[in-house]
């Protein structure tokens, strides 16, 4: 494409390279305030001290659930090959359940290749990555109480000896920067949560994960990133949902009727609903979930602001959608496999979602819509006293 | 030097305060705010005292004198005017650190209208944190009694030692205001809280002490549901000589509670409003009730886009940061019945809005470095149940039998999402504060109360706050002692939480905090039958420095040594000669 895209994308490199050695001091347990950081604090000059040329344009696609190592999610991992080729995309958000059943136990398990590498092999774009319930689950059930084996993933971003270097964990919540406005603050700020700590089925009994030793410093971390942001965008992701109509449903209640089978009090997502209220409420313009195996679009709600609220969960199960009408949405297919595709601009967002047959993998844009951008920049509202 | 820059800063802040409620009246002075040296002609304090309007009249004073919200520089300052005939009446107030007015440190105008029912309110700027002030006003020739206020000590001040009265449920026929003479008299407090039910809504006779029916009359005598109901209710209240004793020597810091507006008060609508009775639009009644309370009640709007907010906060030095929260108009959801239907998780008590700047509160005391967080709310946050289970939300347990599902039991969600965030954020030292009930409790606050996992109730291990009721001024609820003892035999092993419960007495608590714990001292009414300042000690519970469970302190705390005099007694006259 243009020079605009080539020196983006060298640019791209240049700060996603540096990533490692910024953050590797901090480790991934997000205890204190700074080593959540994957690259928020990165400048925006370039090597050289060459004039900023503002990003105009962004895309990437959001995929999530999608570690199955199946043929599933090889249909997905070629559709987004092609939409990447046809429509351009700088990189890949992960919405968790990234290694399914049971997450990984060591920093060279096998699993990486089955389950990313080799899926996505011919995918050369950076995967930012978030953890899911499978991702720190010590049974195939994803009962999420093993927080401590998430690490192995953020261990992988910092592996020498990895397949490829596409995989992005750099902590187990973190922020990145993508793209430069013309006065140097970023284009895209990306703020990744841990959910499972917050809302797994059955209790971690290990400390370091409990909600005051990890929950909420991770909110309080949050809250005072998105706050710091100078981004133009400011886009979230998580695995959990905010909101969803699949079986999973909305934070605050989640997993209705089969949480009698579960023993955290937190696995109705109370806290972690206030979490993600209290971290973005009103300051960013979309939050991506994973988690339920289906794909939505859902409205804005008034205590979450602008945002809009979408689930991409469909890149290597399907599932049904377990009530429809539970929220109310631009769009929401189920039973079907697929991705979302996004395009930014100064003033706009295309959102488009990619349906793909579980079957043949053919592929094929299930909606798309052209939005103005949600949040409007300076005019965010004082904070009450 | 800088006392005199003070008060010229102050007159014009007065001054400008005036102009900026005149609303295009008849002052057309357009000076601009804290320009100090352009005095406008025609607006200083002794041109005001020449244009007061003619009056023969009697002392227009009859409400009282009141203050309230204290800060660290700013109180507000309350009188109204009785006046027949007149309107956009001048008022004056002068402020002094001695009870003779020997030196003026703050003067300003305020203007008495119809459109506010006559009432006057100035915020005044003092020069002092954490200091006693004598107040007075002026009007149509006539002198108010001298009222006494105090600052808090600033946020950032060390404080060793600070004394809250607690009161609620001051229902006017239900008996006599003694528990206020009580507090009145009380010169060492820094604040009195009231928790709400400040006023009962109901008609005569219907919620009240018969035998009292003649000596306590209610005014209007219907149930008060128009604005001008809501008045003449306020303005009956205030012509109580205990409530205005009471008002005169303290700043108030006052929450509503239901009965401002009417019963089991919600976001939209109350059990005690009929439309189908003629009682019309519930959002009229609320409107009315809300605008009533801002004109009579000393209390500083916080958010002037916000009619309905009263959720604010104080800070009183490095020691305490006092929250206090509306659990009725702003956020509620309808009462339910069920503990079914008590956990949808959907239902709101304080409403996001609330909810979220509580949380922020929370987050800013605990940054700030504040001792104690106590937060004054109206209805029991503890569950009161016919026995205590262990109550996983998964489980759908509910924790046992609910009593009452107008408090914080009737909204599980809300109270689990206000506990997680205290336990979440591993906060010391948070204190409850609660009315509504009139009645006498003291408990720990456990997440999971029923859960003997979760919470030992011996060692209180496993609480996360404590909450304090403090009985009704006047309002009853057991009718025999007997009766309240039994009934607390029986729920003290129900509620494994609970360590005390007086059902009988009407009272009110004294908070006393110092940076070692936190300490509520109930006193007991002999009577509310008849005038009488006969009062008991009945019990104290403390919580000690990152103890966050109750233990029983067998004494009051001492009263504090050299405690400023209280304002003098009434004059004869207060016709200024």
């Amino acid at each position: 494409m243009s020079v605009n895209r080539r020196k983006f994308l060298k640019n791209f490199l240049v700060g996603a390279a540096t990533v490692p050695t910024l953050s590797a001091c901090g480790g991934g347990s997000g205890s204190d305030s700074d080593n959540g950081n994957g690259g928020g604090d990165i400048s925006p000059e370039l090597p050289g001290g060459q004039e900023i040329t503002p990003t105009e344009k962004l895309r990437f696609m959001v995929v999530g659930d999608t570690g199955t190592g199946t043929q599933g999610q090889y249909h997905v991992a070629a559709a987004m090959e092609k939409v990447a080729k046809a429509q351009g995309a700088e990189f890949i958000l992960g919405a968790g359940d990234n290694i399914y059943e049971e997450g990984v136990t060591s920093v060279d398990d096998p699993r990486f290749l089955d389950s990313f590498e080799y899926p996505y092999q011919n995918l050369d774009l950076p995967f930012y990555m978030c953890l899911g319930n499978h991702d720190c689950a010590s049974t195939i059930f994803g009962g999420g109480s093993n927080n401590k084996r998430g690490d192995y993933q953020v261990d992988y971003h910092y592996s020498t000896n990895r397949y490829s270097n596409k995989w992005k964990m750099p902590a187990r919540f973190y922020n990145e920067i993508f793209g430069k406005q013309s006065d140097g603050a970023p284009f895209l700020e990306l703020f990744v949560v841990d959910s499972n700590p917050l809302t797994s089925f059955y209790i971690d009994r290990d400390e370091d994960f409990n909600w005051q030793n990890y929950g909420y410093p991770q909110q309080m971390w949050m809250k005072e990133t998105v706050d710091a942001s100078q981004a133009h965008w400011k886009i979230a992701m998580s695995h959990v949902p905010y909101k969803s109509n699949g079986k999973h449903g909305n934070a605050g209640n989640l997993d209705e009727g089969l949480r009698i089978l579960f023993n955290n009090p937190d696995a109705d997502g109370l806290r972690y609903k206030a979490f993600l209220e209290d971290a973005f409420a009103h300051k960013i313009d979309m939050l991506f979930t994973g988690h339920d195996h289906s794909m939505q679009w859902i409205k804005p709600v008034p205590e979450f602001g602008p945002a809009h609220i979408i689930v991409s969960g469909a890149g290597g199960k399907t599932d049904a959608l377990k009530e429809p009408e539970r929220n109310p949405t631009f769009y929401q297919r189920e039973e079907m496999l697929g991705f979302v595709w996004v395009e930014l601009t100064t003033s706009t967002m295309k959102v488009e979602f990619y349906v793909v047959d579980p079957d043949t993998g053919d592929h094929t844009v299930g909606f798309s819509r052209e939005i103005t951008k949600p949040v409007t920049t300076g005019a965010l509202e004082p904070a009450l006293a | 030097m800088k006392r005199r820059d003070f008060i010229t800063h102050a007159s014009a802040a007065g001054l400008s305060l005036g102009l900026l409620s005149a609303c295009g009246g008849s002052s057309s002075n357009s000076n601009s705010s804290g320009d100090n040296t352009a005095q406008p002609p025609g607006n200083t304090l002794d041109n005001i005292r020449d244009q007061m309007p003619d009056y023969n009249g009697p002392n227009p004073f009859v409400h009282g004198i009141a203050s309230g919200d204290p800060l660290a520089y700013q109180v507000i300052l309350w009188t109204r005017i009785t006046a027949e005939g007149l309107d956009e009446i001048p008022v004056i107030v002068e402020v002094s650190e001695t009870p003779d007015f020997s030196t003026i440190v703050y003067d300003g105008i305020g203007y008495a209208r119809s459109g506010s029912d006559y009432t006057v309110k100035i915020d005044a700027h003092l020069p002092q944190p954490g200091t006693t002030y004598y107040y007075r006003f002026e009007s149509l020739g006539h002198r108010s009694t001298v009222g006494r206020t105090r600052t808090t000590p600033a946020p950032s001040e060390p404080t060793d030692h600070l004394r809250l009265a607690v009161v609620s449920c001051s229902n006017y026929p239900y008996g006599y205001f003694n528990a206020y003479r009580r507090v009145a008299y009380r010169s060492d407090l820094d604040a009195v809280i009231h928790l709400g039910d400040y006023i009962y809504e109901y008609a005569q006779g219907e919620y009240a002490d018969k035998n009292l029916a003649e000596e306590r009359p209610i005014d209007p005598p219907h149930e008060i549901v128009s604005l001008e109901d809501y008045r003449r209710r306020y303005a009956c209240y205030r012509t109580d000589g205990d409530l205005q004793e009471c008002h005169r020597q303290h700043p108030f810091i006052c929450v509503w509670d239901d009965h401002e507006i009417t019963n089991n008060a919600w976001k939209d609508g109350a059990e005690n409003h009929n439309p189908e009775a003629g009682e019309g639009d519930y959002p009229d009644r609320k409107r009315a009730a809300v605008k009533a309370y801002f004109e009579w009640m000393p209390i500083r709007r916080v958010d002037p886009d916000n009619e309905i907010r009263i959720y604010r906060h104080f800070e009183f030095g490095q020691l305490l940061s006092l929250m206090m929260l509306d659990t009725r108009l702003v956020g509620r959801d309808e009462q339910v019945s069920t503990s079914w239907d008590a956990r949808d998780p959907s239902r709101q008590l304080l409403g996001h809005e609330q909810e979220r700047w509580l949380f922020n509160q929370l987050e800013k005391s605990s940054s700030r470095g504040a001792q104690w967080h106590v937060i004054g709310q109206q209805i029991m946050v503890s569950p009161l149940t016919l026995g205590t289970l262990p109550d996983n939300p998964n489980w759908h347990l509910g924790g046992g039998a609910q009593l009452n599902f107008d408090q914080w039991d009737g909204y599980e969600v809300s109270r689990r999402n206000l506990l997680g965030r205290l336990e979440a954020m591993g906060l010391n030292n948070a204190v409850m504060l609660t009315g509504d009930i009139h009645s006498s409790w003291a408990m720990d606050v456990a997440m999971d109360p029923g859960n003997l996992l979760s919470y030992n109730r011996f060692t209180g291990e496993g609480s996360l706050a404590v909450e304090f009721v403090t009985p009704a001024v006047t309002s009853p609820a057991a009718p025999t002692k007997g009766l309240s003892d039994l009934a607390a035999a029986a729920l003290i092993p129900l509620n494994r939480h609970l360590k005390w419960v007086d059902l009988y007495h009407r009272g009110y608590m004294v908070l006393d905090i110092t940076p070692e714990r936190c300490k509520a001292d109930w006193f007991h009414l002999e009577t509310v039958s008849e005038p009488s300042n006969q009062e008991h000690f009945a019990r104290s519970y403390l919580t000690k420095d990152g103890g966050n469970h109750v233990e029983r302190a067998n004494a009051p705390s001492a009263p504090k040594l050299n405690a400023p005099a209280l304002a003098p007694a009434a004059s004869q006259t207060t016709e200024i000669l």
